[in-house]
């Protein structure tokens, strides 16, 4: 006869009653088996919470006595509200621990009393993607990830001015930005990120545009494209390679594109590639006033 | 026998590369995260760099260009560790310029093989 191990009850605690450290362990083993695993380090954790206005006493630990079992976080703005990090430790998977997270988050949702809330999930993952649908998520729109690593290719344009802008003069722009952003490059997660530029260009034609992004020692990444006037490809090349020749030794990482983004034949024409897709969800949350 | 620098976050695969390659007569450094690696290879020089994909504060993809771009690392070999599938890894390894990748899991038995397999070949390119 083998000895059965005793379950204990599954808990769900505010993850604000843990350390950064304790967090950041449970979210790294909850990927440890995904394909990119992206783990973080704690210093990495808690600009991710800042950056994305995570708010702690919202988001969610799932235990078993003091045995942790899983991670869901949720970003908080007004209005709207956005799930985060879930994740579940691979050997306590199967067992409606995500179903638990997922329904605290909506709960605490409804209590801020959002209209939405939003999520990224990794296309194929249909796992999660069939958990997020049973919660009356419906897919909204398709994003991309791009990369263009420093050893690709130089490229030409047609001649153009470009002025450096940064602190207020980034954010001047960005409010006159037309597309639609998602939560991760929405101007709150820009102005919370920092380190944040841009590059305004005129060509001689007297077409122009923006384009705003984030500057680290190695990495440009928070992509922001903007034509204001003249032929969007021409304009879109023009940034891209004022951006580029300013900055030729940085890896560059574009974020949630969409795929049906009028700037993607552009960015892939000068060495931007395809890493992964995600797929943004939207729950609407109705009441009864 | 070469000096190699591995920069892997999970401590079970540091450790066993670590051993394999120290049970080969090679030199090895380890760091867990991308920045720690990247200081690692300025002071050390080594002769060959392990690089995980998934690091903990900067991706792996920034690791490799910045071994690139920096002349005070020199010219190491840098071999790219991941689970990715084999078209996606091949495609990352050869965009970003590393010289070739492991899969993991990777096999006990064939990972020492490989790694001579890429000294030898980098050798004879010198030569």
């Amino acid at each position: 006869m083998t000895a059965r191990t005793p379950t204990l009850p599954l808990i769900v605690r505010p993850a604000s009653e843990f350390s950064l450290k304790f967090l950041t362990e449970i979210y790294n083993r909850s990927r440890i088996d995904y394909i990119v695993p992206m783990p973080m380090s704690v210093r990495r954790m808690e600009e991710y919470i800042r950056t994305y206005d995570v708010d702690l006493s919202r988001s969610a630990v799932a235990l078993a006595g003091e045995d942790p079992l899983g991670l869901a976080m949720l970003g908080v703005r007004p209005r709207h509200t956005w799930v985060t990090r879930m994740g579940v430790i691979p050997a306590k998977r199967r067992r409606g621990i995500g179903k638990v997270l997922l329904r605290h988050l909506i709960r605490e949702s409804r209590m801020l009393s959002a209209d939405y809330i939003l999520l990224e999930v990794i296309k194929g993952n249909e796992a999660a993607n069939r958990l997020f649908r049973r919660h009356d998520f419906q897919e909204v729109r398709e994003l991309l990830v791009l990369r263009r690593p420093p050893i690709a290719p130089r490229f030409d344009a047609p001649p153009y001015t470009a002025e450096l802008l940064y602190g207020q003069g980034v954010f001047a722009l960005l409010k006159r930005r037309t597309s639609t952003p998602s939560w991760i490059d929405d101007l709150p997660s820009l102005r919370n990120a920092g380190s944040m530029h841009a590059l305004r260009v005129t060509l001689a034609t007297g077409s122009r545009g923006w384009i705003a992004f984030q500057l680290k020692p190695h990495q440009l990444s928070r992509i922001v494209i903007e034509v204001e006037e003249g032929d969007r490809e021409t304009v879109a090349r023009a940034l891209l390679h004022a951006l580029h020749t300013r900055y030729p030794r940085h890896d560059t990482k574009l974020e949630n594109l969409p795929a049906d983004s009028p700037f993607r034949q552009s960015l892939e024409a000068i060495g931007y590639f395809i890493t992964f897709r995600r797929l943004e969800m939207m729950k609407k949350l109705s009441y009864i006033r | 026998m070469a000096k190699i620098l591995i920069i892997e976050d999970n401590p079970y695969d540091a450790r066993l590369m670590s051993t394999l390659l120290r049970k080969d007569g090679h030199e090895v450094l380890t760091a867990e995260e991308g920045d720690a690696g990247l200081e690692l290879a300025r002071s050390e020089h080594p002769d060959l760099v392990l690089v995980d994909m998934g690091l903990p504060d900067i991706d792996g993809q920034t690791v490799i260009a910045q071994l690139r771009n920096d002349e005070r690392v020199g010219q190491p070999i840098i071999i790219t560790v991941t689970a990715w599938p084999p078209d996606t890894a091949r495609f990352m390894a050869e965009a970003y310029g590393s010289d070739g990748y492991i899969s993991k899991p990777f096999k006990v038995r064939t990972f020492q093989a490989k790694i001579r397999a890429f000294l030898e070949t980098h050798q004879a390119g010198k030569e």
